[in-house]
């Protein structure tokens, strides 16, 4: 019984969202709006959750000074006094949060992206050879990529950029369509399994 | 209450019955109507109605334009009836999505069939996926080294598809890693995903007989923030020296940070993403990428169970069935022939 | 040690520090590239010029993203904006992720200091951050009429109250929604704005992102793109060189390079302050790095190749 009241719900909300993509009628937008106020409140409800999950697993670290605790004690003074600056002087311009904001998760996160830059040359330098036809093949078009999205590109000649547009459009995107196609099928079939109860490992436990 | 007497005051409020009254006189019809209405709850129900219907009565006419700026306009339409004002109908069927409907009906029937098939016992044929074979291996190579294991459900949240894909998947290896007893680390981006991924690792633990292993901060949210949970992850990766890495879901820009440094701290790394762009960089840094549908076929092939083997044939054909559609739209789009074309509605 | 196995096992500190020179260098000593623009490109900025000075349709900027991606990001923020706020044209500002709200709060301080006449909740609503699982409620809400699904605006005003909300209902009055973010958050706008309520869709992406949108741009599902610093820039320059000259947009015009830098000559000062053209000074750093990966690749190949001569002559 605990396993099959929570089938029914999936199954009979399911069956009602894949028929209120064909019901245009003012029920079906009605329905769509009750379901709607529900999502509202659980968001919230959920937040608490992964704050407290974060609280508790940083807390015992520092409890259990377990290695590195000392990042645990970094990240709850940040957790705190962000939260706090945020209720007290408020979030617009002009406030210590956006102070914070500017100062530390601005500069924090583009360091972290940027190393992405420094990754991909690497990569670059140690991956990519020209083992077989396809791997040339693939070369010659990243080559012609990266100089098409740049200026230089247009200035050695002005086919450069064209043919870049034409790798996008053409080989790239009948790549990206061939896998489309599965993955848009893969996910009718899984949506599929769930509200039919063929995959409920969503639910925890057992098949 | 006290009578007025003063004859002035008297005219005034003669004066101001006079005009309320012509007031009411010149009021539209619906306020008059409502007016009769005896309680105030009908009468806020009849005026709503009346807003409710006024706002969605339309005039039409046609435009006809060369695209230049010039145009010519048709007089408004009137109905037989003298009526301009026009008030849609409320369809219960889209006829857009006509095909849609035959496409959704076409598919639901293959699974029936193919599980039915299956159930009786023929046997399916199903393509091996390197991937998903190696993740018993892979979940064997940490207990072996005596390390954790990472798992990444992705970013996304739990509407997504290709969540729940992973937490299916995330399933069968909590079980695994809980058999051998080996440690595993789920860290969430996002807080509905959290509790959902808690109670699949837990229930693993329980299906594997050892819910004494099991560990509740071993599942962990750490940040809504995409590139502070990738510096999350890539820490937990170093300090934690994770032997075995999977990525299960929805990535985006931040997928190279982290495969980069798993494959920097000699991980073994199984990757799986429908996110077509992701996939070059998992390829070229993960040891095995499930690509696509393989990630929704992942948890079919572990758990090698009949109905979930039947969806996936019956996915087969509807691809075939699908590209076979594509082919013949294009053949007969370039002779000209539209109208197969004109069948599926634009999106 | 051969120099074909050197070049194979170069430290990757070295690289780092050589890709480090090139991108520092060229954002010091500004080489002043010039920028090109492409079609996705110019398809937005006209879709949201064709709003300009009208009070029943507005632009909506979704932003999305996480500080990390802002060097990318941030200068569409500010093109888009100036563009809206110098021709015009109203603009409703949202975010699903609670630093986006942070971002959205910067850029339109930024941009509003240099258009003192621009008010807020008369040509721009800023509706803060909404959360993650509010996102399809608002979506689909919006189709039926705005100031009821998104309710208040960033600074708790009910929304039905704002002068700017007077002629705006729902998607009808939206002339294009611009996703600015690192993910594929846009393909959501399609799924439930665009594929119920027929609104026109725009992106602003991360370059590594960018190669997703091409199938939908193809089929219309995305009317225009931004791709990374290049999008950016592109769009900086049709800002001043159109917008902020009072030119209508040309394709034509847009195209000639020689017409363009004529209209660089008459920028008024405002165009040209560093804020509005980082992007295209960052491409020229982009240039280089690009130019630099390539030779690595090169370099990396020709080690590759000596290699397999050197074992072929052992064999």
């Amino acid at each position: 019984m605990k396993r099959q009241i929570p089938l029914m719900i999936v199954l009979i909300l399911g069956l009602l969202f894949v028929a209120h993509v064909f019901i245009p009628n003012k029920l079906s937008s009605d329905y769509l709006d009750w379901f709607m106020k529900w999502m509202k409140v659980i968001g919230p409800f959920a937040i608490v959750l992964g704050v407290f999950s974060l609280v508790y697993v940083h807390y015992n670290k520092i409890k259990r000074k377990a290695p590195t605790w000392g990042y645990s004690i970094v990240t709850l003074t940040a957790l705190v006094v962000t939260t706090a600056v945020g209720f007290i002087w408020g979030i617009q311009e002009g406030t210590p949060y956006m102070w914070i904001f500017k100062n530390f998760n601005v500069p924090l996160g583009a360091t972290m992206f940027s190393l992405l830059a420094f990754y991909i040359a690497s990569a670059a330098y140690k991956a990519f050879r020209a083992r077989s036809i396809e791997a040339t093949v693939l070369l010659v078009a990243a080559i012609i990529v990266m100089l098409g999205r740049v200026s230089i590109g247009q200035a050695i000649t002005h086919w450069i950029p064209d043919i870049t547009e034409w790798i996008l459009n053409v080989p790239n995107l009948a790549a990206k369509r061939g896998i489309a196609l599965g993955v848009g099928l893969g996910m009718t079939a899984t949506s599929l399994k769930i509200m039919l109860g063929i995959e409920r490992s969503y639910l925890g436990g057992k098949d | 209450m006290e009578t007025v007497t003063d004859k002035e005051e008297i005219e005034e409020i003669e004066n101001r019955i006079a005009l309320y009254s012509d007031y009411i006189e010149d009021k539209p019809e619906i306020v008059k109507k409502a007016n009769q209405l005896k309680s105030d709850k009908e009468r806020m129900k009849l005026l709503y109605k009346t807003h409710c219907t006024n706002i969605r009565s339309f005039k039409y006419y046609i435009r006809k334009t060369d695209g230049q700026g010039h145009f010519i306009d048709t007089p408004i339409y009137t109905a037989p009836n003298g009526e301009q004002y026009i008030f849609p109908k409320q369809n219960w069927f889209n006829n857009d999505e006509i095909i849609t409907l035959i496409a959704v009906l076409l598919f639901a029937a293959l699974v029936y069939f193919m599980i039915q098939a299956a159930r009786k016992g023929k046997r399916l044929y199903i393509r091996p996926i390197a991937g998903i074979q190696e993740i018993d291996n892979a979940i064997g190579r940490a207990t072996e080294m005596g390390r954790p294991i990472l798992f990444v459900p992705g970013l996304s949240g739990i509407s997504d598809v290709a969540t729940l894909a992973g937490l299916a998947i995330l399933s069968k290896v909590a079980k695994k890693a809980a058999e051998y007893d080996t440690r595993i680390l789920v860290p969430c981006r996002d807080f509905i995903v959290l509790p959902i991924a808690q109670e699949i690792v837990k229930e693993a633990h329980y299906e594997a007989g050892r819910p004494d292993t099991y560990d509740k901060n071993s599942v962990f949210f750490i940040t809504q923030a995409q590139f502070a949970f990738v510096a999350g992850v890539n820490g937990i990766m170093i300090r934690e020296k994770t032997a075995t890495n999977f990525y299960m879901g929805m990535f985006w820009a931040e997928s190279l940070l982290m495969t980069e440094t798993g494959s920097a701290t000699g991980a073994i790394q199984i990757a799986g993403t429908d996110a077509v762009n992701q996939l070059p960089f998992f390829i070229t840094t993960c040891d095995y990428t499930l690509i696509g549908e393989e990630l929704y076929a992942a948890s079919a092939y572990l758990s090698k169970q009949p109905l979930i083997l039947g969806t996936l044939k019956a996915q087969d054909y509807m691809k075939l069935l699908i590209v076979v559609t594509v082919v013949l739209g294009t053949i007969l789009s370039t002779v000209h022939l539209t109208f197969f074309m004109n069948w599926f509605p634009a999106k | 040690m051969k120099f074909a196995d050197r070049i194979q096992k170069v430290d990757r500190r070295i690289i780092y520090v050589i890709l480090l020179l090139a991108v520092v260098l060229p954002l010091v000593f500004r080489l002043g590239f010039k920028t090109y623009t492409t079609t996705p490109v110019e398809d937005l900025y006209r879709h949201i010029d064709a709003a300009a000075g009208r009070d029943d349709m507005s632009i909506l900027m979704d932003f999305t993203h996480d500080p990390g991606v802002l060097p990318e990001l941030y200068p569409m923020d500010l093109a888009i904006l100036r563009h809206c706020f110098e021709r015009n044209i109203k603009v409703f500002t949202i975010s699903f992720l609670p630093q986006g709200a942070a971002i959205i709060q910067m850029a339109l301080s930024e941009v509003k200091e240099d258009y003192p006449n621009i008010e807020a909740n008369v040509d721009y609503c800023n509706f803060g951050f909404k959360p993650w699982s509010l996102k399809l409620p608002i979506m689909l809400g919006m189709g039926d009429d705005i100031a009821e699904a998104v309710e208040t605006n960033s600074e708790g005003l009910k929304l039905e109250n704002l002068p700017i909300m007077q002629n705006m209902k729902n998607y009808d009055n939206i002339q294009v929604v611009v996703e600015i973010s690192g993910s594929s958050m846009g393909q959501f706008w399609v799924t439930y704005a665009r594929a119920k309520f027929g609104v026109d869709v725009a992106v602003g992406l991360t370059a590594v992102m960018a190669a997703d949108v091409y199938p939908f741009l193809q089929t219309g599902q995305f009317i225009g793109s931004l791709g990374g610093l290049k999008g950016a820039a592109e769009y900086e320059q049709l800002v001043d060189i159109f917008a902020m000259n009072g030119e209508e947009f040309s394709k034509k015009k847009a195209r000639n390079m020689s017409w363009v830098e004529a209209q660089y000559k008459e920028l008024p000062e405002l165009a040209q302050l560093y804020k509005y053209s980082k992007a295209r000074i960052g491409m020229d750093a982009q240039a280089i790095v690009h130019v630099l990966i390539i030779i690595f690749i090169i370099l990396g190949n020709i080690g590759y190749f000596l290699d397999k001569r050197e074992q072929k002559k052992n064999m």
